[in-house]
């Protein structure tokens, strides 16, 4: 009987021990308290009134709450808080031995390619363009969902190489003060000098180039590529891959497997490809498509900023990946203190 | 002894056998695949596995994911030994208690962890996740090891006019404890994974699972297969101390 009382204390103190563990994790109650959600989470937790969110996503998801019964709204944009110019979100890389061998279909495919804001802006259907993109791989983005607006918000437009270094360097800078291991360092030969691209050689042995991207906006990016089939001397073999499978697109080491050219995540492509001995940046290509929603309708600017997340738990979808870095470089800039904390 | 050393020799050869054969298996699809970022290579997981015993958020979040395991672990062990003694006493409570447990067994973990998450923090999602599934094996492994006592020996303990509270002390437990520290050693290690798949799920940053989590979204996939085997690891040297135990406290009993 004494055995299985020591036993059964045993348990009880391990249980004890392990439930003070636990419950040692209080979130801090003063500053903004930062929590990781998913995307299907946003509005729906208890506590939480306001959501850092990527377009299309965030307008997906105002339409669906306020049809529910709960009036959201977007009531700021973090590519104005951020300031100046929006921050790189996507950015288009190319083997280097594309851009060497093949600089006339590269000079082609970059005038056609940097049509894409006003073609998108054109357009009064998306459903064709959701066709495109679900025939090149599947997307989640739906054609109800999308708008001028939500195109618009989702800032798609290309950016030369040498006009986005300094505020990709800049990001950078920022983002690797919150994680080093987000960004890593990146050299000049990462970035091309597009203008200098010879427009003369050309690659005849080479008739289909690879085209890689994540699904979102980095797709619509490349919609105008996929529906208008504009001729760049190539036939363009488009992919459409999930979110977190994009940057393996670009690190067999068999250099066939990969993407020739690459729509990806300005971090991963700094980190995986900065040497630039391989792929080289061409240009970015979505600059900053987050935004806060929320149920209380006042807009957050960057004088109320401070004053309306005091308190707050604020539900970030990927905290720890790019969107939860901005946000945190966001609060860094303007001095508001934040803890990660949970649900 | 001349068997004995052979048998034990043929054990050790087949198991070091088995690992080089794992081994293998990943050193061939990492050549095969040739991409860090899908397969890494086993000389980048070890160097990385390495390292981690020198970080402190390492330690840190492994004593915090253990500290989840063993709350679940210890509340369903509790619960499901109360439930049987109930359902032993009061026949009723058993046939009650038999749908809820065949529920919690079925019921698909991802679903439970998305509606639980809404309701508790990211913190206790894990204990929670872990608790619905550990708590029906236990009780099943309980009922099963209660119903195995030697019938006969309750028998002779009634006609003898044996007290009930040494019939419980000197006959029942002596006689489940052994399959019961067996599997208590098996459950653990599954609930350690368990746990740590229900922290990625529920963003549970402070644990292993969140590590995971933030190494996946660094694009350090060697990190990544370095906490991997580091849970792996955890997860065999939990089921080889329990078995140890169980030959120390158990001589008397083969298992």
């Amino acid at each position: 009987m004494k055995k299985i009382l020591i036993s059964a204390c045993a348990l009880a103190l391990c249980a004890g021990v392990a439930t003070m563990a636990v419950g040692c994790n209080n979130d801090n109650e003063t500053g903004v308290t930062l929590v990781e959600v998913s995307s299907d989470d946003v509005g729906r937790v208890n506590g939480i009134s306001y959501y850092v969110v990527p377009e299309p996503a965030a307008s997906a998801k105002v339409k669906t709450l306020t049809a529910a019964g709960t009036e959201y709204t977007n009531v700021a944009s973090l590519q104005k808080l951020y300031g100046e110019e929006s921050y790189p979100q996507a950015v288009l890389v190319a083997k280097k031995s594309l851009i060497e061998n093949d600089g006339a279909f590269v000079t082609n495919f970059l005038t056609e390619y940097a049509g894409t804001a006003s073609w998108l802006e054109t357009q009064t259907s998306y459903s064709e363009i959701v066709t495109a993109i679900n025939s090149h791989g599947g997307t989640t983005l739906k054609a109800p969902m999308l708008s001028s607006t939500v195109v618009t918000n989702c800032n798609i437009y290309f950016k030369k190489a040498a006009d986005a270094k300094q505020g990709i360097l800049s990001y950078m800078d920022a983002v690797n003060g919150i994680s080093p291991a987000m960004f890593g360092q990146c050299g000049d030969d990462f970035f091309c000098d597009v203008d200098g691209i010879s427009a003369t050689t050309v690659d005849e042995s080479k008739t289909t180039v690879s085209v890689y991207m994540p699904d979102g906006a980095p797709a619509l990016s490349m919609a105008k590529m996929m529906c208008a089939n504009p001729d760049v001397g190539k036939t363009l073999d488009f992919h459409v891959v999930a979110a977190n499978a994009i940057n393996s697109c670009v690190t067999y080491n068999d250099e066939a497997n990969n993407a020739d050219l690459c729509v990806m995540p300005v971090n991963a492509a700094a980190k995986l490809l900065g040497s630039g001995s391989r792929y080289q940046l061409l240009g970015g290509v979505t600059h900053g498509n987050l935004f806060i929603i929320s149920s209380d309708g006042t807009p957050v600017t960057a004088d109320n900023l401070a004053e309306k997340l005091e308190g707050k738990k604020v539900g970030v979808v990927n905290l720890s990946a790019v969107p939860g870095l901005t946000f945190k470089m966001i609060l860094n800039k303007y001095d508001i203190e934040y803890t990660q904390g949970s649900l | 002894m001349t068997a004995f050393v052979k048998r034990h020799w043929l054990t050790v050869l087949f198991a070091a056998l088995s690992i080089g054969f794992m081994f293998a298996a990943w050193g061939v699809s990492w050549q095969v695949k040739g991409n860090e970022l899908i397969v890494p290579s086993i000389g980048g997981t070890l160097s990385q596995f390495f390292k981690l015993f020198a970080e402190g958020e390492f330690w840190k979040s492994l004593g915090m994911t253990f500290a989840r395991t063993l709350m679940a672990v210890s509340l369903s062990f509790v619960l499901a030994a109360l439930c049987t003694a109930i359902g032993l006493a009061y026949a009723p409570f058993k046939a009650f208690f038999s749908p809820i447990i065949a529920v919690c067994r079925t019921v698909p973990t991802m679903a439970v962890t998305l509606v639980i998450m809404l309701t508790f923090s990211s913190t206790m999602t894990p204990v929670i996740v872990t608790m619905l599934v550990v708590f029906p094996m236990f009780y099943a492994q309980i009922s099963a090891a209660v119903d195995g006592v030697d019938r006969g020996l309750l028998e002779m303990a009634k006609v003898y006019g044996v007290k009930k509270r040494a019939v419980v002390t000197k006959i029942i437990i002596p006689q489940i404890a052994p399959a019961i520290v067996v599997q208590l050693g098996t459950v653990l290690s599954f609930a350690l994974k368990l746990t740590i798949s229900a922290e990625v799920l529920a963003y549970a940053y402070n644990g292993i699972g969140g590590m995971m989590k933030t190494a996946n979204f660094a694009t350090e996939i060697a990190r990544l297969s370095a906490l991997t085997l580091a849970s792996v690891v955890a997860g065999l040297l939990i089921e080889a101390l329990f078995f140890a135990i169980t030959k120390i406290s158990f001589k008397w009993k083969r298992v």
